[in-house]
Parts: C-alpha cells; structure tokens; sequence
C-alpha cells in the first residue's frame, strides 16, 4: 500500500476532535476522493499526511516512511491557499523546485506556464488568485512524486479553470503514483475519481469505495449520493 | 540540504547589503561636511554649521541603524517562511526542520557580520576622509600593535572574538526563540507578543549580565597589575553564559518547531 492510516486521531489543544480513529489503505495508481462538508477534517488530515501537523495518536505511512523530510521527497502537496512568497518570480520558483525535489521536471512546468499564457518573469504579487493557484498546480504537478495531496485544488477558482485544472491533474501525475483530492465540489471531481471516501464531522468515514461502482449499484451521481449522506448530519461533532 | 536551504536563506538577506554602498556613500557625503565646515566663510554663520551638523548626525544614525535593520528584515523572514502561509512550502519541503532553523540562524549571522563590516568600511571612510582622521586612525593601529605584546592581549582577542561569535548566535537564537513562541501562545497579535517575550526574557538575562559586569569590575580594581588577566577570566565567564543561553534558546526553539508547529 502506497499510503496507510491506522487509527489516526487528531485533537487539537483546546479539546477538539477533529479525526477519530480513521483507517484507510491507497494502493498505486489510483486517484481517491476525499469528500466532506466544510470542517469535517480533510484539511487536517491531508496536513498530517504530508507532515506539517502530528497525529494525535495512531500511525501515518507513506511508501513504509513516517511522515516528514523522508516522506516529503515523494509527496507532492498543493495546499488549499497561496503559499509562495509574493515577491518571487514565476521563473525563481522553477529554480526553486529544481533545487529541492530530483522528481521536478522543469520543461513540463515551462510548458504548462506557457499554456496558462503565464510569462515566467512575472511576479506572483502580480498575478490574480485564480493564476496564482494556476502557477502553483503546475509546479505540484510537474514532479514525478509517488503520492499527490491536492487540498481544495478547484475551489478558488471559475468554472471553465476548473476543466483545465482536472485535465492538468489528470494528464500530468505519474501513472505509478497516486492521487488524494480533497474538495466539497463534488460534482466537478467525480468524473476523475477512482475511489472515493464520505468524510464526517469527527473524521468518521460515512462512504467509501469504488466510484464506479458505487455508481453503477446506486444508479446516481456521487455528487447525488453524498447530499443524501449528508443530509441528516449534524452541523458539529 | 543545508547549502541549498542556506542558499536561498542567504540570498534573499544579503540582497539588502547592496545597500552598502549607499551608506559609504552617506559616511563620504557626512565626512565632506565636516570639511566644509573648516571653510571661513561657513564659520561666520552659526546657522550653516547648525544645519551641517545636523545633517551628519542622520548620515550616522543611518549607518548604525543599518545592521539593525538588516537584522530586522532577517527576523521577517523567518516569520513570514515559518508562519505565514509560506510555512505550507518550508516545511513540505524534504529538509529536516533542524536544518531549516541551523540555516535560518547561521544565514542572519552572516549578513549581520557582513554589515557590520560594511559599517566598519563606512566608519573607515569617515575617519580618513575628516581633518586628522589619517593621523588619528595612523595612531590606533599603532596602539593596537604594540598592545599585542602585552602579556594576555592576544588571548584577550581570541576571546573577544569568540564572545562576539557566541553573542550573535545568542542574541538570534533569542529573537528566534520569542517570535516561534509568541506565534504559538498568542491567539491575535502575536508580533507584538514576541517582543513582549523578547523583552522579558532579555530583561533578565541584562540582569545576569549586569551581575557579571559587576564582577568585572571588581575584578579590574582589586588586580590593577594584572587587569587583563581578569578580564580576560570574566570574558571566558561570560562565554560560558552566553554559550548556556545559546544552547537553551536554540533547541529550546527546535523542540517547538518539531513538536508544537500548527500553521494556520
């Protein structure tokens, strides 16, 4: 298994379960789902996979490899928020990708920067959000990494970016590695989707499974199913 | 990892000691006042020399004020890579968060030397440009020669020198110190929690300090022929200290960005 969880929990200082006892296993090569409402964890969790919070209790692997420095050369992260440094070029931060991950394949990133009609010598302070976070799925998508932590990748930004943006994930991640994408808009992810998990307040995991075949035995969209899941449940753990 | 997280840290610090230049050129322009000032016709009028005066007091005030704001700027650094949202690209990054804060402390040091130096060059620049400055710089350098073959001089040097290394990392490893845990305690304002922090904890070790400098002098009174041998037992003393609170404040610090780091 590419990623394991086992009996991950999380809470936060002032008492807050944000994850209890989680388990899930994601082997290669497949892209999963991560769908909940707002505050039920994936957040949290992704920041746990890819090193920047602790668990709690419980066990994270990445490939055999505890997250941290080790598991960071194989992860390849988008957070849900701009986080380059402003004053940075769009060509320094090629560099800058060159330099830390031997996974980063500078002609792709060029060549998506050229698609997105993005001049490499201009500032990420002068890009409008929508670009921004453009600039930063094609870096995260220009590595050969062995796991993709996508945090919201399509929230912020129009609908007819958000194509683009699927295709990118889509036609860019290295066919052995796998894909977590987490996101509340369910109906524009699902087409890419191999499985999927329904996330609940507390980290409970409502739904899992194959996407097309939960589709299949449930006759209706993921996007249709979840609003059932989550029409009954409470607004706060 | 370190040379390439040491690279970048470096870089985006030490592009503000291209402002060196413009701080020799304040020191020549400050220097060439006080020349002026020699002129006859200047001395009739108290409101030129006033104005002069005045004029060189900011050009020096500029180039002190100038490793501290390089320092300054280094400290922002650290904040916005560690705990703005720049934090989610350090420390994803595969580079252990003891190299990133060894790179972060040891990067400010450089370029803190390096503007003292570039200070030094100013200040040089001032002496050899006034009235005298040659003959009195001449001078100096002569005394400070003929001081090495004092007995204990040249250990006092080495001492100085090491006191100044240890100081500076001390002195960061604080700043460090203050803003990681002003970032974790406070829920707003957290910059001005960190100062809170970096004055409290340096309020006390002025005290310690001061305890010491005590000492020193007491030292200095009670062995007047063999002052520098005294001075030089308070120096290693004060190494000693400097080298504990270093420690403290540097793993102090490691230990939170490892174990207590929640970005927002």
């Amino acid at each position: 298994m590419l990623l394991e969880l086992r009996q991950v929990c999380k809470q936060y200082n002032n008492g807050n379960v944000v994850i209890r006892d989680l388990n899930a296993d994601l082997p290669e090569g497949r892209i999963l789902g991560l769908l909940g409402p707002n505050g039920c964890g994936k957040t949290t969790l992704i920041k746990m996979i890819s090193g920047l919070l602790p668990v709690t209790s419980g066990s994270i692997r990445i490939d055999g490899r505890l997250p941290g420095p080790d598991s960071a050369g194989i992860i390849s992260y988008l957070p849900e928020r701009p986080y380059f440094d402003p004053v940075m070029k769009a060509s320094e931060l090629l560099d800058y990708f060159s330099d830390f991950y031997p996974d980063f394949h500078r002609d792709t990133a060029e060549r998506l920067l050229s698609d997105l009609k993005i001049d490499p010598k201009s500032r990420m302070k002068t890009l409008s959000k929508g670009n921004r976070e453009k600039v930063q799925l094609a870096l995260v998508m220009s590595r050969q990494a062995r796991l993709y932590l996508l945090d919201e990748p399509i929230a912020g930004v129009d609908p007819a970016s958000r194509d683009y943006i699927l295709e990118t994930i889509v036609g860019q991640y290295n066919r052995g590695a796998s894909v977590v994408i987490s996101t509340h808009l369910i109906r524009d992810v699902e087409t890419i989707l191999d499985e999927f998990v329904f996330m609940g307040y507390g980290g409970a995991v409502m739904a899992a499974g194959d996407v097309r075949e939960t589709r299949a035995r449930e006759g209706r969209s993921l996007d249709e199913l979840f609003r059932e899941v989550f029409s009954y449940v409470p607004q706060s753990f | 990892m370190f040379r390439k997280v040491f690279k970048y840290d470096f870089r985006a610090m030490g592009k503000f000691l291209l402002l060196a230049p413009a701080i020799w050129a304040l020191n020549l322009a400050a220097a060439g006042l006080i020349r002026l000032l020699d002129l006859p016709f200047m001395t009739e009028y108290i409101f030129p020399e006033l104005i002069a005066g005045a004029t060189v007091f900011f050009c020096l005030a500029a180039v002190g004020f100038f490793p501290v704001g390089i320092l300054i700027l280094c400290l922002r650094r650290y904040y916005k890579n560690f705990f703005s949202d720049e934090g989610y690209l350090t420390f994803t990054l595969p580079v252990s968060r003891e190299t990133l804060l060894w790179s972060k402390t040891v990067s400010t040091g450089a370029v803190c030397v390096l503007a003292g130096v570039a200070e030094l060059i100013a200040g040089l620049i001032f002496i050899l440009t006034i009235p005298d400055g040659t003959s009195f710089f001449v001078e100096l350098f002569r005394d400070l020669i003929s001081a090495f073959s004092e007995p204990g001089f040249t250990l006092f040097v080495v001492l100085l020198f090491f006191n100044f290394v240890v100081t500076l990392a001390d002195e960061i490893a604080t700043l460090h110190f203050s803003i990681t845990l002003g970032h974790m305690v406070a829920k707003k304002h957290k910059i001005l929690a960190a100062f809170g922090l970096w004055y409290a904890i340096n309020f006390g070790k002025r005290l310690v300090t001061q305890g010491f400098s005590l000492l020193f002098l007491f030292a200095i009174f009670s062995a007047p022929d063999g002052a520098l041998t005294a001075l030089n037992g308070v120096m290693i003393l004060f190494l000693l200290l400097r080298s504990g609170s270093f420690t403290g404040f540097y793993f102090g610090n490691r230990h939170l960005l490892k174990t207590r780091l929640a970005l927002g």
